[in-house]
């Protein structure tokens, strides 16, 4: 097999593993080496489904004696092609597009081909030829793989930015039934090792400036939606626990993407999205809005609102919170107010010491007040379109919201589609309230 | 206010030379001089009227290093380099949007720093924010090529005058081979000999050049990875379009490389190369599938 074929079909087996940051780290260059490292990453490309490519994402090889329901690259698969590319020819990949500005650096996993150490050490050779014979300076993420050893990951972490192991399944019971190989320990145990090594190396860097770093760009995982009946309350709970106790930089979503005809995972061909993309707007409060999971999600009401992303939800939740006086308001609650984002509140914070903020200067300052307008007061002016009442806002947001739109559109579609079923005359077709109606559990 | 008259209620327009010491040299005759400009900007944007008063500015160093030490003393670092960034824009009405923020700076000192909302200021921290990110934008996009000398080329076209500041960047993380970047946009070459980098201006006969064989091979393994790296069930041209807008896909070789040697090469690569219908399609249900671009804007 040829270099270009190896490359695709190896491309191809690495996709759905969703991480694609070149962020965390800041190396500068040295005369004599070759690459860079810039913390806040830098973006190369865009592929035909929207995500962002700024690493020669790869398998070193899909071989595996795993067998884990959901993957492609399962040992059972047997129409899958398998191919290996040697330590050398990742390295020259890696290089000749590294200097063509088509990359920022490397993102390396692997199937496990005989055990895990075995596959971890020819991983360990490739990024081992990058770093100390070509002296690459730029980003390598490197997967670590589930079983490894100790002195397996401690020798990869002192060659790559990032290391991840992804933990793919929510909880134990999709674990053991979908990917028995992989056992709970086996994941947890390498996370850990990895969150102590980096924790031990921080305070090394303390005393010795010059000390080898260990992953400096953090831990990152991995958990696939929709594979298993795992609720997004399970979801976020563990997402959450997961930063506190792992210390970990990200958590990524994988919506699952029917690659198994076995009988123990779904078969319908819908590819959750949605719950996909309110996981990741979840995430986001966790890590940047101050938000505490139990603010966002319970075990009574397990699952995301569809029609409302999670932050309006909680304000809609909350309204005695609210009218905020954007002059006055913490910058706390100001980071509640749906419209208002991170920089927004920054924004408004540094303006307001120097003026007193009307509508105008919001809208200067991008402050998105389609929405805010309902959450937010300006020397006293409450300037919506409505009064201040939950009913009324709540109608406003789920019908003016461009994204909403464009949600429902999908929501309208599927379900006409389906009650296209159920009707054999076309003229019998649902109103759009009908549908709205139906889908909001009015009718 | 624009530069081509309309809606104009200016008198006094100042034409420089369009360099930034020659905007520097403005400013300094705008504080010693007779008549205060209402508009700065360079003779070939504008079309003044006879019942305006036309002061045409002689760029000198001295003025330039008034002006300068002025901006250090008054808005400190960050404000010269704000007003660096936004000196790259190619907004028309940059030059007088510059001096009216200089004016509310040497008053105010470095609180225009924190007075974004205010309307002398927020019109520059906007244009230095649409500079920054064409700027980065060169840093992800721009591609390079070998040519046969050994060296690597790489042409651009920006919307701002990014190559002063892009060159930094690249001459660091490529310091161990030789590179070109050709500003098409702005007629400029960027050099760097593996020992410093510098500017030229470009001749109106210079031809991009060729790149080496061995260089296409890499062009199609590029290809080859971006074309696998795609989900198909997630495909989504309007999601793509939005982070990597067309004009850029001219130099992007993995959406334009056209292979010499293809006809249908072995991975039906061939059709995918106008970008605009991807290889994939053809797995996708019929409802699925994308419309044919109608790019009214190829913003």
């Amino acid at each position: 097999m040829d270099l270009q074929d190896k490359l695709a079909l190896l491309t191809s087996a690495a996709k759905y593993d969703v991480a694609c940051t070149s962020s965390g780290v800041d190396r500068s260059a040295q005369g004599g080496a070759l690459g860079d490292a810039q913390s806040c990453g830098i973006c190369h490309s865009f592929s035909a489904d929207g995500r962002c490519i700024a690493l020669l994402k790869i398998l070193m090889t899909n071989e595996c004696v795993y067998d884990c329901q959901y993957c492609v690259n399962r040992a059972s698969n047997e129409d899958a092609v398998r191919t290996t590319l040697t330590p050398q020819e990742l390295a020259e990949l890696t290089i000749e597009f590294y200097r063509r500005n088509y990359i920022e650096g490397l993102f390396l996993s692997s199937g496990v081909i005989k055990c895990p150490d075995y596959a971890m050490e020819r991983m360990c050779m490739a990024i081992s030829l990058l770093r100390n014979e070509y002296r690459f300076r730029g980003y390598i993420h490197a997967k670590a793989i589930p079983g490894a050893s100790s002195e397996s990951i401690d020798r990869m972490a002192l060659l790559a930015d990032r290391m991840s192991v992804n933990i793919e399944l929510p909880s134990q019971e999709g674990l053991k039934l979908l990917a028995p190989d992989k056992h709970k320990h086996s994941i947890l145990e390498p996370m850990k090792h990895i969150r102590d090594g980096i924790k031990e190396n921080k305070s090394d860097l303390v005393k010795y400036r010059s000390a080898p770093k260990f992953s400096p760009a953090g831990q990152a995982t991995q958990m696939i939606i929709g594979a298993t009946p795992d609720t997004d309350f399970q979801v976020l709970r563990l997402t959450s626990s997961l930063y506190r106790s792992f210390e970990l930089k990200r958590v990524f979503f994988s919506a699952y993407v029917p690659v198994s005809t076995s009988e123990l995972l779904p078969r319908n061909n819908a590819v959750p999205f949605l719950r996909e993309h309110r996981l990741y707007q979840a995430d986001w409060l966790l890590r940047f809005y101050q938000f505490d999971v139990n603010e966002i999600i319970n075990e009574s009401d397990p699952y995301l609102d569809p029609y409302l992303d999670p932050k309006c939800n909680w304000a809609m939740n909350n309204l005695d919170r609210f009218p905020l006086e954007v002059n006055k308001a913490e910058y706390e609650m100001l980071l509640r107010v749906p419209g208002i984002g991170v920089t927004g509140a920054r924004r408004i914070v540094r303006a307001r010491r120097t003026q007193n903020l009307t509508f105008e200067h919001l809208k200067k300052l991008r402050i998105v007040l389609k929405r805010a307008q309902y959450f937010i007061t300006c020397g006293g002016t409450f300037a919506a379109d409505t009064p201040f009442a939950h009913d009324a806002i709540y109608e406003k947001l789920t019908t003016d919201s461009s994204k909403q739109r464009g949600f429902r559109e999908v929501m309208q579609a599927r379900s006409a589609f389906e009650q296209l079923a159920l009707f054999d005359d076309t003229a019998m077709l649902p109103h759009r309230e009908d549908v709205q109606k139906s889908l909001t559990g009015q009718l | 206010m624009t530069p081509d008259g309309t809606n104009d209620s200016s008198t006094v327009v100042y034409f420089y030379d369009g360099t930034l010491e020659g905007f520097f040299s403005a400013v300094f005759d705008a504080y010693t001089g007779k008549d205060r400009p209402d508009i700065i900007t360079v003779s070939e944007n504008y079309q003044s009227r006879i019942d305006q008063i036309i002061h045409h500015v002689q760029t000198r160093e001295d003025k330039y290093e008034r002006v300068y030490d002025g901006i250090i003393k008054h808005i400190g670092p960050v404000g010269y380099h704000k007003v660096r960034t936004v000196f790259l824009s190619p907004s028309p009405d940059k030059d007088t949007i510059l001096f009216r923020y200089l004016e509310y700076g040497f008053k105010v000192g470095k609180k225009i720093h924190v007075d974004i909302s205010h309307e002398l200021v927020n019109p520059v921290e906007r244009l230095k924010k649409e500079t920054w990110f064409e700027m980065h934008r060169m840093k992800m996009f721009a591609r390079f090529a070998q040519m046969d000398n050994g060296v690597y080329f790489s042409k651009i076209n920006p919307k701002c005058n990014v190559l002063p500041l892009v060159m930094e960047h690249f001459a660091r993380r490529f310091n161990v081979q030789p590179f070109v970047i050709y500003d098409e946009n702005h007629r400029i070459l960027g050099l760097y000999d593996m020992k410093s980098w510098y500017l030229q201006y470009v001749d109106d006969d210079f031809e991009v050049p060729d790149c080496a064989e061995d260089d296409l091979r890499y062009q199609r393994l590029w290809k080859s990875f971006y074309d696998s790296i795609a989900i198909e069930e997630r495909v989504n041209h309007d999601l793509r379009r939005n982070f990597m807008p067309k004009r850029f896909w001219s130099n992007l070789t993995e959406m334009s490389f056209i292979d010499p040697k293809d006809t249908i090469g072995h991975l039906g690569l061939s059709d995918s190369s106008s970008g605009s219908v991807v290889a994939h399609d053809e797995l996708l249900p019929p409802e699925q599938r994308a419309l044919p671009e109608q790019d009214a804007s190829l913003f």
